[in-house]
């Protein structure tokens, strides 16, 4: 798919959500959804290359990779919290939506804790 | 204990060769009688006298070496130099006999070897870093894409702890490395001091050669505590600072950093004002003195008539072959020191050059916190090769100073 195709169909999905705004608004939600997760699965195409390339380098580096994973687990929940609580947001929940934001935060922390350990036991080993 | 039975051994050494010296200028002298009943054909004698000179400087030579045990310091070469077969003695000799051609090959043989060994290392290490440096720059643009800005600090903090794993391990085998370095240089001189402080009191005098290893000893000892136990620990802690420093990525811990920096070059400078102040002043004193004492009971004994002339000039052959050997031993022992600080001398010189070289190559494309980071760990590698300059500068000069003003 390149860019042309998505944005055509962007506009055609926002353009009939439209003719659903004045009588029945749910419609106009369910089509956006729609669209949207059509362009999602557009978008992991292109993250799959993205991903790969990381993964190509991270192999030279032949060190813990662990982290490398992490890091792209962490996009990829950043990623898909944004999109939820974009919809959420669409729909006018507000509340749910940045419950969803304030939810992918946190994991992110909890995943980036291990990291901070492993940081004070590499300062603590170097001055021991 | 080592180091006091190395001091009576000093002290009770120069009575052993007082009586050796005599021997030998006895024997000198029966062959000078001898050379009088030639007095009637002037180049036969000559000859013959220069012969006979040339036999007992061989046999003095031979004698004053037999009083020396090398067998301390040969065991401390083969700490030093596990792969090669080197004898204290051999390396004497090549200095003493003035052949030098294959000994200049094995060194340029070594240098060359720790050169390739070096750079196989941290080639690897090199490439970490600049791939590493990469990823984190291929990942702040992607996560910039998103709406979130958590992702990317995140994943920037993830690579640079990797980063600074991989820099402080280095630095660290590297620290390690050079400190059982500094403290197998501290042994070889513990060694050595015997040994070379004997000579000198034969060439020289007792009390230069007491004055002198009392400043070795105290040079040792001031090594050991300040730059051992108290500069190196401080580098550490510098390396540390800088690196959480860029970390931050504000200037929080600069200052900090820059102080730890001053310290440790002022403890240096210091450092070497003080020793060679030390030296030349002590240089400039004793051995004087000694050659007072030396020359007063010299003068006396070739003014005996008769044998005096030939007494003279038995003398001073004999002190020639002691000062020879005794410059012998000290080239020998400087050369020894020299080549233990060789090779850590070219790592840290190396290391400084990758890293900086890595922070270089880094700077287009990645954060300037990361090429921060990287080009502080070469300051540190510079700080190390500092050091260890400072310390074989110290060790060179005593044993420059040494040679210099007691021959």
């Amino acid at each position: 798919m390149n860019i042309i195709q998505i944005g055509i169909m962007g506009v055609i999905g926002a353009l009939l959500s439209i003719q659903f705004k004045g009588g029945k608004t749910e419609y106009g939600i369910y089509m956006s959804v729609a669209v949207s997760i059509i362009l999602f699965a557009c978008i992991v195409d292109r993250l799959e290359i993205f991903v790969e390339t990381v993964e190509q380098i991270s192999r030279y580096i032949s060190m813990d990779t662990g982290y490398i994973a992490t890091m792209l687990k962490m996009v990829g929940i950043t990623y898909i919290a944004e999109f939820s609580s974009g919809i959420c947001r669409d729909a006018g929940y507000q509340t749910i939506a940045s419950q969803i934001e304030v939810f992918s935060k946190l994991t992110i922390l909890a995943m980036g804790l291990p990291v901070l350990l492993a940081l004070l036991k590499t300062v603590q080993e170097f001055l021991a | 204990m080592r180091r006091g039975n190395a001091v009576r051994k000093c002290i009770a050494k120069p009575f052993a060769a007082a009586a050796l010296m005599l021997v030998c200028v006895l024997s000198g002298l029966s062959g000078g009688v001898r050379t009088v009943t030639a007095a009637e054909y002037p180049e036969i004698e000559e000859a013959e006298a220069s012969e006979e000179l040339l036999k007992i400087q061989e046999q003095t030579g031979e004698k004053i070496m037999e009083e020396f045990d090398f067998t301390e310091i040969d065991e401390s070469l083969q700490k030093l130099f596990p792969e090669q077969k080197l004898t204290f003695q051999n390396v004497t000799d090549a200095f003493v006999s003035g052949d030098l051609e294959s000994a200049g090959k094995v060194v340029v043989k070594y240098v060359a070897d720790q050169i390739f060994y070096e750079f196989r290392n941290n080639r690897r290490n090199l490439a970490y870093m600049l791939l590493i440096a990469i990823v984190a720059a291929v990942f702040t643009n992607f996560s910039g894409a998103l709406k979130s800005r958590q992702v990317s600090q995140i994943s920037f903090y993830v690579l640079y702890m990797l980063l600074i794993t991989l820099c402080l391990n280095t630095f660290q085998v590297a620290m390690t490395g050079l400190e059982t370095r500094m403290e197998l240089l501290l042994d070889f001189m513990q060694v050595l001091c015997p040994g070379y402080f004997l000579s000198v009191a034969i060439a020289a005098g007792s009390g230069s050669s007491l004055m002198f290893y009392n400043l070795v000893l105290f040079l040792i000892y001031l090594v050991e505590v300040v730059i051992l136990r108290f500069l190196l620990p401080l580098v550490n802690i510098y390396i540390m600072v800088q690196v959480l420093n860029y970390m931050l990525g504000e200037e929080v811990l600069s200052e900090f950093g820059e102080l730890l920096k001053k310290l440790v070059l002022w403890g240096l400078k210091t450092l070497l004002g003080l020793v060679v102040g030390i030296n030349v002043i002590q240089g400039m004193l004793v051995p004087v003195i000694d050659g007072l004492k030396r020359s007063v009971v010299s003068k006396t004994v070739s003014a005996i008539p008769g044998i005096g002339n030939t007494f003279g000039s038995m003398t001073d052959v004999v002190l020639g072959t002691a000062v020879l050997i005794k410059n012998g031993i000290g080239m020998a022992g400087a050369v020894i020191v020299l080549l233990v600080g060789v090779s850590p001398l070219l790592q840290m010189a190396l290391l400084t050059f990758f890293y900086k070289l890595a922070a270089a190559l880094v700077q287009p494309v990645s954060d300037k916190r990361i090429t921060g980071c990287i080009s502080s760990v070469s300051g540190g590698y510079e700080l190390l090769l500092r050091v260890l300059c400072t310390v074989l500068v110290l060790f060179l000069l005593t044993i420059a100073v040494v040679a210099a003003s007691t021959s």
